[in-house]
């Protein structure tokens, strides 16, 4: 076995969850972590190196803990880091507002006798709520340096990175914890904890009414808080179309002109088989799914604005006694919101549900959830099937059937995986999003999608060129190329449920990631995003249009997700449970579907 | 006289202190992060209707728990 390079110098963010420790770590590393308002967003360790001084420096973002002596998922995996990773410095990250409860923490770690730095964060929402701090006293009550900032605001940041240089300047080794010392008792800790908050925080005597009370009051009212919440998702869909779809029609022209102006008369005398590979295969394929970025990032900045907003707990809390019923909770449904912009990071949540058999029913349903990619194919569809004014319904529709199927799968899978979960969720209060953290979000996102998703698109949507255009001697898609051998053989399997044979070779290529869908539909047909739909129109009506749809959105999580569920549930038998039932009851639902409208239609 | 009754029985932006905590030892533990402990006092912010759950604070840390979980927290106004 080769042994790996031990970093000269190493850093480990540690503390509770929310308290912004992936934000900061965002800042001072300039490495972007999936964060948000919501408990366990950090779900794995992420490390960057950054220059401090004159030393090189590996920071590691380690999952928030509640005590160093839980038994949690997390807790057990940041005992394991500790244990086998040695290093110069703990960075331990406190919320400020909530120092009283969170400084046991602390001194649970201060007894490992590792170099220490405690930065109490949000300090703008501490001074806010009226509690004031003198460092002095913290400081020399713990012992240790006391830093206020704002991470989110950038507040202290400049003189934490001067501090922190200092710090690692002068430490030259790597200390390690012994096991023992991860397990010291605790009672002494916590009258420790409360001389040194009596002695160095002023809390005020009442908490004032804060803006987050107020926005609660209204937002959580028993009867109008799930209709505000319906309103807000509406109103967030609308605000994704009005803003999406003006640059959607800018990136078509963009594409297009690139098209007509070098590509056409560059490839004016080259082959008809690479000509047909360039325009049918590359322009077609990847452009079309590549005019859907802007609406997938409109929705990803917007779906961050609500992660971040602290607005999710709430959403848990008035949902969950229906979830309940479910053999879920309030999160599974908050898991079910965030997997509508991706499944994989909320497959990845459901580390915050500790019991085993209902964090697996909570993964069995959210890839029904109707993710970005499901999406682009489903607007798309109902762009070129259905008048204007019936489009948003058939969106709602199928939103709606996403969470239906979602819940139908839970009620009749819940005797499989029965838990006494309970559930006990921190409530952060509101938070606004700053330019800075939506312009990073935008960012984030469309790289994201860029590394992630094109070199699936791109080699799906050239594979299914090739299925459909070879022989090259024969007209494309037609029934002697591979795709239409293909097509023939899953004949029996479509045709009860409406779908054209042709298309259901996209299907298949749907199975590694739903972005081909579309890509593949354009390079099938042999045309690109405008005449696609004309094309389709032609060739479908809407009742097999609309079982399509319903195929897509039910049928077998993407590769992606499928490899995350193995991952996470590390079951064999779960993760081919979670393929063949998506699979099964899309069929059985299109089937109904089809063979229902086919029969009111006489 | 001093009556003992469980956190599920306060009333909406009721203070209560805490006397004892009759939950599993996980639960316990994860309330206590929470800074849930003998002694410490409570605030009920916000319920659900009857058997929704409950919206607690302890000292400067909001959080939610099922009527059922409050039923094992005992508690003194």
């Amino acid at each position: 076995m080769t042994k790996k390079a031990k970093p000269r110098c190493r850093i480990a963010f540690v503390g509770m969850p929310n308290t912004g420790k992936s934000t900061l770590f965002g800042r001072l590393t300039g490495v972007r972590a999936k964060s948000g308002n919501w408990p366990g967003m950090t779900v794995e360790l992420l490390s960057a190196k950054i220059i401090l001084g004159a030393k090189t420096v590996e920071m590691v973002d380690l999952p928030g803990l509640y005590s160093l002596h839980g038994f949690g998922e997390d807790e057990r995996l940041v005992r394991h880091f500790l244990e086998q990773e040695p290093v110069s410095l703990l960075m331990v990250v406190l919320n400020a507002a909530q120092i009283e409860r969170q400084l046991p923490l602390v001194l649970q770690l201060k007894a490992l006798e590792l170099p220490m730095l405690v930065v109490l964060n949000m300090a703008d929402e501490a001074a806010n709520l009226g509690i004031h701090f003198n460092t002095a006293s913290l400081v020399e009550t713990l012992g240790v340096p006391v830093h206020l900032v704002s991470a989110r605001r950038g507040d202290g940041l400049a003189e934490l990175k001067n501090q922190l240089a200092n710090a690692v300047a002068s430490v030259d080794e790597l200390f390690s914890v012994k096991r023992d010392d991860l397990l010291i008792e605790d009672d002494r800790l916590e009258q420790e904890a409360e001389r040194i908050v009596t002695a160095g925080v002023d809390f005020p005597h009442t908490l004032t009414e804060t803006m987050t009370d107020r926005i609660d009051r209204v937002l959580l009212n028993r009867w109008a808080g799930l209709p505000i919440f319906v309103l807000l998702m509406y109103l967030l869909f609308q605000a994704v179309y009005g803003l999406g779809v003006p640059l959607q029609d800018g990136m078509k022209w963009l594409i297009d002109l690139l098209r007509q102006s070098s590509l056409e008369p560059l490839l004016a005398d080259a082959s008809p088989v690479l000509k047909s590979f360039v325009l049918e295969g590359l322009v077609d394929g990847v452009g079309t799914v590549l005019t859907f970025l802007p609406i997938i990032l409109v929705f990803f900045v917007l779906m961050g604005v609500v992660e971040d907003s602290g607005y999710l707990s709430r959403i848990a809390f008035l949902v969950d006694r229906a979830m309940s019923k479910l053999g879920l909770d309030g999160r599974s449904f908050v898991m079910q919101i965030m997997g509508l912009g991706c499944n994989v990071p909320a497959l990845m949540g459901t580390r915050v549900i500790r019991s085993r058999s209902q964090r697996l029913l909570a993964m069995l349903i959210i890839p029904f959830s109707l993710c970005s990619a499901r999406l682009q194919v489903i607007v798309f569809l109902t762009a070129a099937l259905f008048p204007p004014h019936l489009a948003a319904l058939v969106m709602l529709s199928l939103y709606a059937a996403s969470f239906l199927v979602a819940f139908l799968s839970a009620l009749i899978w819940k005797g499989q995986f029965r838990s006494n979960e309970t559930l006990l969720l921190e409530f952060p209060p509101y938070r606004f999003p700053t330019l800075r953290s939506l312009l990073m979000q935008g960012w984030y996102s469309t790289r994201q999608f860029l590394e992630g998703a094109t070199g699936y698109i791109l080699g799906g949507v050239l594979l299914i060129w090739l299925l459909t255009h070879y022989p090259f001697d024969l007209p494309a898609a037609s029934s002697g190329t591979l795709a239409g051998q293909l097509a023939q053989w899953l004949h029996p399997v479509f045709a009860p449920i409406g779908i054209d044979s042709i298309l259901s070779v996209a299907l298949l290529f749907g199975f590694v990631a739903k972005e081909i869908v579309l890509g593949g539909m354009a390079v099938i047909y042999g045309a690109g995003e405008d005449k696609l739909g004309l094309i389709l129109a032609s060739r479908l009506d809407w009742v097999q249009a609309y079982s399509f749809m319903l195929f897509i959105l039910i049928y077998t999580p993407c590769l992606s997700s499928i490899a995350t569920i193995r991952r996470e549930a590390k079951s064999w038998g779960f993760t081919a449970l979670s393929v063949v039932w998506p699979l099964l009851l899309a069929w059985i639902v299109s089937f109904v579907f089809y063979q229902t409208a086919r029969w009111l239609q006489g | 006289m001093v009556t003992i009754m469980t956190l599920n029985q306060l009333t909406p932006s009721e203070m209560a202190t805490v006397l004892a905590i009759d939950l599993p030892f996980e639960l316990r533990e994860r309330l206590a992060a929470l800074g849930v402990k003998a002694g410490r006092r409570l605030c009920l912010v916000h319920r659900l209707g009857a058997h929704g759950p409950l919206q607690v604070r302890a000292g400067s840390t909001d959080f939610i728990l099922r009527a059922r979980e409050a039923a094992g927290i005992k508690i003194r106004r």
